[in-house]
């Protein structure tokens, strides 16, 4: 296959990308099958992220592909004997901040969950420890700060991210989660600034109102809702959404049984049997060995005094 | 083990063999019947248990064709003293079938070497001390069959099965071999009256199918599961509901999910929780046996002429409250309270019903979290976080559900009536306000709530819409059921130390349910509705055509809102 055509051919699969798994992980392989035109491939992902008439849905599922293309690449070279030497790694990852900010465009960060749980999964792909941005992450209203608290009660809006403010970090995937996480507090900012500063609406409200997701293609206004629409969900797009998350979080679970068994031995191995119920039961904390010890001595005790003549 | 169920002996195939490929047996001699039967009590009798099963069809049909000629074997044997009941030899077959046989060809004299070699093995693996054991010592033996000296000629279920047997050995050359008493029998032995079967025998030769337990009388219900019918009991009278369980869509076998349910059910043990009579298989359908609720609470909420007081609202919802704690107390979300599973009979007494969509919370260690499907819950009772998306929810699921129960309890229609998750989620924060900091502080985690993050400021309008509806202390117990942070919801045992139960009037159960004219379930519900509606519809057709020939003479139906009908319920999930 020449350049050309897979190029072609690639970027046709990510313009209709679904996040079912079997979709993602085809695309992944089409990609590092073809990852002598990385070059090519790679720019048609850059491409198709740019393109302004790409959903945010496709966007968001595009980052969710990109997960999997690291994963699998990083697969198919660790195999023995493989002659794959880590294909798209080194380029997707320098350049991962700039594709977060192409997921999370302005100040719309609907997809922000899904993708941090893919960059949790590509932190694990490329043993970056991120547990203290994780945390980070998930306790965002403690991170504002003294400033920007007094920004917010001064009604000023969140200064726009750039990645140009970002060149300190060495790891680019630090940096992806530095940017991730400036966007999660953006949104906690504007939403605080919200809450301060608008007023509140006594009577009902349209549900259009409420979500301010665009209106079904039916406004007046066709030529800005057609601009806008790489910025705003529809109400369809939502639930298509939600209806995809729900997919692949069941798709996720179908997994969880999966063990990572040598390839010669199909029995379970003692060792797996020790580690799973080892992970399976906590420490025993000092309260319950206490209280265990405490009845083994009843017990004895007991024993004891059921026999007629002294023991020991 | 019943007599009835024992397993007959000797494969089938054994026989066949016996007939096509074997001239008549050698005559065994009487040493071998003690040591065969002592081979069979420690060995055979074990390994032909096993087999049982699958040859009990066989058995019985070939049984069938040959009963007369069986019978003259037993009463023939009348006068045997001992030996072992005969199926001993279909074990002794079944032994030996299971290693290389002898042709024909072999010298007759084989068996007894044969035997005497193998059986010491056979006492070494299975310890039996010696040959000389008589079979009527060993207690609790699978088949120990009648003892040696057992009432002879007496007709049992344990020398049933060997029907067939007799017939092929006998039929070959009855008296000559494969009998113990063979040369006893001697001959033709002479033609003695049939035996009478007794009952109990007779139940693996004739089955008579009993007329159905459970005689349907109604459609009750309908869901995604399947239906539920109104059923009662032929023999008890009482009645039942029946909900059968729809397999056709199933392509991998009985539903793990309806196993779930079904595991479930049976460890419930709580007067205001369903509890499950007993599984049914008929006509290639499963069944689920209920006992019979003659409504439900959203059946009953519809009754146009009924008025709950006061003290009855309380009487229904502290059992539902009752139910829910149990539930929660063993760690089991509910995961679809709605009106209409919460059956009511005729005083008013209240059972939590439907567990399809239930599970048991897992058990985690520290730093875990749950995991749950987010596809949960009819959407009208839904709770926001789960329209939010979360994965990682508990028992406060359920009582978000409840609190909109106890609304409908004074109200009558359900408070947050969504078309989708969106939709629903507008509803909820259109009535209870967009949810400030504190109010719920960790729902900027949640998963959708970037995509569905109110862009204005709503004020609630629940006190305003609710409070002159409702009572003081049950309006203050809605409020705190259905608070936006699942953290800060009542737990069911909080609400139900609430003084909405302490205060008068206290509950009382509804008496005058007894007197309601028929059955009220929503199932029944709609269908009166879908019947007024078209009711109506004809009517307004009716009216448009006379309207053209009296365009002057409007009549009035044409003013009818549609708004009258409610609509047909929340969608079903899942």
């Amino acid at each position: 296959m020449d350049s050309f055509e897979a190029t072609t051919q690639f970027s046709q699969m990510l313009r209709n990308i679904t996040p079912v798994m079997q979709n993602l992980t085809r695309a992944a392989h089409f990609a590092i099958k073809n990852h002598e035109q990385e070059d090519y491939l790679f720019h048609s992902i850059i491409e198709v992220l740019d393109d302004p008439n790409t959903e945010l849905n496709t966007k968001s599922t595009i980052f969710q592909f990109i997960e999997v293309l690291m994963h699998e690449a990083f697969q198919v070279s660790q195999q023995p004997k493989s002659h794959y030497s880590y294909p798209y790694i080194h380029t997707l990852k320098s350049s991962l901040p700039n594709i977060l900010l192409k997921v999370l465009p302005g100040a719309n960060n609907s997809s922000l969950h899904n993708v941090y749980n893919s960059l949790k999964n590509i932190s694990k792909t490329c043993k970056t420890a991120y547990e203290e941005y994780d945390n980070k992450y998930s306790s965002i209203n403690t991170l504002l700060s003294e400033a920007e608290l007094e920004n917010i009660d001064a009604n000023i809006p969140y200064p726009d991210i750039k990645i140009e403010d970002e060149i300190n970090a060495t790891d680019p995937v630090i940096t992806t989660w530095d940017l991730l996480i400036k966007k999660k507090k953006q949104s906690q900012y504007e939403r605080l600034r919200l809450l301060k500063h608008h007023k509140v609406v006594e009577g009902s409200v349209s549900e259009e109102d409420m979500f301010s997701f665009q209106p079904n293609k039916t406004t007046k206004d066709q030529a800005d809702a057609s601009s806008n629409a790489a910025l705003v969900f529809t109400k369809k797009q939502i639930l298509m959404r939600m209806e995809d998350d729900r997919e692949s979080h069941k798709r996720s679970k179908e997994n969880l049984w999966v063990v990572n068994r040598p390839k010669d031995s199909n029995s379970l191995t003692e060792d797996e049997f020790l580690v799973y119920y080892w992970n399976k039961f906590g420490n025993v904390t000092e309260e319950e060995d206490k209280s265990f010890r405490e009845s083994l001595n009843d017990l004895n005790a007991m024993v004891a005094q059921s026999y007629k003549d002294k023991q020991f | 083990m019943s007599e009835k169920y024992r397993p007959p002996s000797g494969p089938r195939s054994t026989r066949g063999f016996n007939d096509d490929k074997r001239g008549p047996r050698p005559p065994i001699s009487s040493n071998n019947n003690s040591s065969r039967g002592n081979y069979k009590q420690s060995y055979g009798g074990r390994d032909s248990y096993a087999q049982g099963g699958s040859r009990y069809y066989d058995d019985r049909d070939s049984y069938r064709g040959s009963g007369s000629e069986r019978m003259d074997y037993y009463s023939s044997g009348r006068g045997r003293p001992s030996g072992p009941p005969n199926y001993r030899n279909s074990d002794r077959d079944f032994y030996r079938s299971s290693y290389k046989r002898p042709y024909p060809s072999e010298p007759k004299g084989f068996r007894g070497p044969e035997s005497s070699r193998k059986r010491p093995d056979r006492k070494d693996n299975y310890g039996t001390p010696s040959a000389s054991t008589s079979s009527g010592e060993r207690p609790g033996a699978y088949k120990s069959g009648p003892p040696e000296g057992a009432g002879p000629g007496k007709i049992s279920l344990n020398n049933l099965p060997k029907g067939p047997r007799v017939y092929h050995n006998g039929g070959r050359g009855r008296g000559r071999g494969g009998f113990p008493r063979g040369d006893r029998m001697g001959g033709r032995p002479a033609p003695k009256p049939i035996v009478k079967l007794t009952k109990a025998q007779t139940y693996s030769i004739q089955f008579s199918k009993a007329a159905e337990v459970y005689k349907r009388v109604q459609q009750v219900g309908e869901g995604t599961y399947g239906k539920v019918y109104k059923a009662r009991n032929t023999i008890t009278k009482e009645y039942v509901a029946l909900k059968k369980l729809r397999l056709e869509s199933e392509r991998e076998g009985f539903p793990i999910t309806a196993m779930r349910e079904i595991k479930l059910l049976q460890s419930f043990d709580h007067e205001n929780v369903v509890g499950l009579l007993e599984m049914m298989v008929e006509h290639n359908q499963i069944y689920m046996i209920f006992d019979y609720m003659d409504h439900d609470l959203t059946g009953l909420l519809t009754h146009p002429d009924l008025k709950l007081a006061e003290s009855h609202k309380k009487f229904i919802f502290k059992q539902l409250l009752e139910g829910l704690n149990y539930l929660h107390k063993r760690r089991v979300i509910h995961r679809d309270i709605k009106g209409s599973n919460i059956l009511l009979d005729s005083i008013g007494r209240l059972k939590i019903a439907d567990f399809g969509l239930a599970r048991t919370m897992s058990v985690l260690n520290d730093g875990e979290t749950p995991d749950y499907t987010n596809r949960v819950i009819t959407i009208w009772y839904r709770p926001p976080e789960l329209l939010l998306g979360s994965t990682v929810y508990g028992r406060e699921v359920d009582v978000w559900g409840v609190g909109c129960l106890l609304i409908e309890l004074y109200t009558r229609t359900a408070a947050f009536q969504g078309f989708d998750e969106v939709g629903q989620l507008h509803k909820i924060f259109n009535l209870m306000g967009t949810p400030s900091l504190e109010d719920w502080p960790d729902i900027e985690n949640l998963p959708w709530f970037e995509m569905l993050k109110p862009k204005i400021n709503k004020s609630s309008s629940f006190e305003k819409e609710y409070r002159p509806v409702m009572s003081e202390h049950s309006f203050d117990l809605a409020e705190k059921l259905l608070k936006f942070s699942p953290e800060k919801r009542l737990t069911a045992e909080e609400a139900l130390s609430h003084p909405y139960f302490t205060e008068e009037p206290r509950e009382e159960p509804l008496t005058f349910l007894k007197d309601v004219k028929g059955e009220w379930h929503e199932f029944e519900t709609k269908k009166r509705r879908r019947k007024e509606r078209k009711r109506l519809q004809e009517a307004k057709l009716a009216n448009a055509q006379s309207s053209v020939v009296q365009t002057n003479n409007e009549v009035s139906l044409q003013s009818v809102p549609d708004s009258v009908i409610a609509p047909d319920g929340p969608k079903e999930q899942q």
